[in-house]
């Protein structure tokens, strides 16, 4: 599961970070710039994922307002996780159990030291440029016309020990990520997923992004 | 004089910004509350009412502490919590009351959800009554066991078979042994999003919940009671929840001879109703088949920002199983000092576990 919160962090984060295009920074500039026209940024995250050994479906929708540091994920699978959602802002992480229909809140300086997101800021989903300071990234391949090529990069963990690998398949035509991978250090794929339903500039807003169920009981933490 | 006046408004900033910085989110807490009945015997003003002063959300010791005295009785809460997003969260709460009459009421709660599974398990002790710390405990919706002394335990399981069907398992130990099974099918009222360009035909379309309606059906045996459990509840995105409970079977009826009996549970939620951020819930419970508890109990508890608080009104009221009727009422203040977690973004009003 940290490993899917890792890409779908990689996901934002290869869409609004820093590069002209044939290396990696190149490219990772030009969804930045494609990126930073965006108030906002949503998209479906679909395909499998091996958690504890066995390969589940994962299936996900991620909602971003960067401006204002809000971010959203909410799951449609496995069923275990189904319509459970997690929102993130500068101050907060909240999460909605459909299980118990319950919402905890947790301060963002409590949630960060917590091991929940294998100590990955959840908050800096909206924040690229932080987070992929912590990878180094290599383009490995380009397929494709000019115009519509796409690109596999690369991006590995430092300083962290971590050997695991995560690739993201970059496409020109409109600058944004259509694939991620998980890869373990033994090249076994831990995750591939899809990204679909992209979009920018869907007018979202920041109290739509936080929506959680009304009649849910509230934990602070 | 002017000094002394400058000094002291010096210290009090000092002590909002002590409490307001290394505290974070602290409330401080009033109520007052007072209950009439038919059962009652002569007795001072004092017997009936109850006046409560504290304070809330208080981080220490890793998590957050309560904390009041009353006329009847002092309290302390302590709650732990960790939440690991998305696989879930677990959280604990204890609470201990000391009347002043010597009293004793001991609490703990603990919750846990991984995924599909969820655990809830409760124990409680106590050598008072629970009206003996709050005169509007008997009259709550879910129901509370009003003996004078004893102990008292309660799990509940919940397992996720699928996507929209949830197993119940639990039982509840103490003044009425017994035991539930039940199943729980949850269904997203949704509507579908308009699909974007390039989007993949063959991924099912992305949806938008605008509410949602449980079914639960089980059933439920033990001390006095055998008998099977019907609900459903409906919820719509705006807040406004209904929910209706039955159980019919054999057990103590109202007229305390065992027979036929049923049991009726039914409440409705509605948000923003007075006012922006305000909530307001009606309550009705009938059920003669438990032992130990009101049989009847209605109540109305509303809450609504004012000034820089929130205000709470509750009325109350019920019947006992020996025929006496009362109601009472509650009034309460709860004031942010300092912090952002009381001043919440979310209009959603904290509720308890009942």
């Amino acid at each position: 599961m940290k490993n899917l919160l890792i890409l779908s962090a990689l996901t934002l984060a290869a869409l609004s970070s820093g590069a002209g295009a044939q290396t990696a920074q190149d490219i990772l500039n030009r969804v930045d710039s494609a990126q930073k026209s965006a108030k906002d940024v949503s998209f479906r995250l679909s395909g499998t994922a091996s958690l504890e050994s066995s390969a589940q479906k994962i299936d996900l929708t991620v909602k971003s307002i960067p401006a204002q540091s809000v971010a959203r994920l909410q799951f449609l699978a496995p069923d275990a996780l189904a319509d459970n959602v997690v929102v993130a802002d500068k101050n907060e992480v909240r999460q909605y159990l459909f299980l118990t229909n319950q919402i905890t809140v947790t301060p963002v300086k409590k949630a960060a030291s917590s091991a929940g997101f294998g100590g990955l800021d959840f908050t800096q989903l909206s924040n690229a440029a932080t987070l992929l300071s912590q990878y180094s990234v290599k383009l490995l391949g380009t397929t494709g016309a000019a115009g519509s090529r796409l690109f596999q990069l690369e991006a590995t963990p430092k300083g962290t020990g971590s050997t695991d690998k995560a690739r993201v398949w970059i496409t020109e035509a409109g600058w944004r990520p259509t694939r991620l991978q998980l890869v373990s250090s033994g090249n076994k794929v831990l995750a591939d997923l899809t990204v679909s339903s992209y979009k920018v500039n869907a007018g979202l807003t920041a109290a739509g992004l936080r929506a959680l169920p009304k009649d849910a009981e509230i934990i602070r933490q | 004089m002017k000094q002394t006046r400058a000094g002291k408004i010096k210290t009090l900033a000092l002590g909002a910004a002590l409490l307001g910085s290394s505290a974070g989110a602290v409330n401080l807490d009033f109520g007052v509350s007072y209950q009439v009945d038919t059962g009652r015997t002569a007795g001072n003003f004092w017997q009936y009412a109850a006046a409560r002063v504290g304070v809330s959300e208080v981080s220490a010791l890793g998590g957050t502490l309560s904390a009041g005295v009353s006329n009847r009785a002092v309290d302390l809460g302590y709650a732990l919590g960790l939440s690991l997003p998305p696989l879930g969260a677990v959280s604990s709460r204890t609470d201990l009351a000391l009347t002043w009459r010597g009293g004793l009421r001991l609490s703990s709660r603990a919750t846990g959800t991984a995924g599909p599974v969820a655990l809830n398990a409760g124990a409680s002790f106590f050598t008072t009554s629970a009206t003996a710390v709050d005169p509007l405990a008997a009259w709550t919706f879910a129901p509370t066991d009003l003996r004078d002394r004893g102990l008292a335990a309660d799990l509940t399981a919940r397992y996720r078979v699928n996507r929209t069907l949830v197993a119940v398992l639990g039982a509840e130990l103490g003044a009425q042994n017994q035991g539930f099974v039940g199943l729980e099918s949850r269904r997203d009222l949704t509507r579908v999003l308009a699909p974007s360009e390039g989007d993949d035909p063959t991924l099912e379309p992305a949806t938008e919940r605008t509410g949602t309606l449980t079914f639960r059906a089980g059933a439920r045996t033990g001390q006095g009671v055998l008998g099977v459990t019907g609900g459903l509840t409906y919820a719509t995105e705006a807040g406004l929840s209904l929910g209706l409970d039955a159980l019919a079977g054999r057990g103590q009826m109202g007229s305390g001879n065992t027979g036929f009996t049923y049991g009726l549970t039914a409440s409705v939620t509605v948000p923003e109703l007075l006012g922006e951020g305000s909530s307001l819930r009606l309550y009705s419970a009938y059920e003669p088949w438990r032992t130990a508890s009101a049989p009847l109990r209605v109540g109305a508890e509303a809450s609504l920002p004012l000034g820089p608080g929130q205000l709470s009104l509750d009325l109350r009221g019920g019947r006992s199983a020996g025929g006496t009727a009362g109601f009472g009422a509650r009034v309460g203040y709860r004031l942010p000092l300092g912090g952002s977690g009381a001043s919440d973004s979310g209009s959603t009003p904290d509720t308890t576990t009942p």
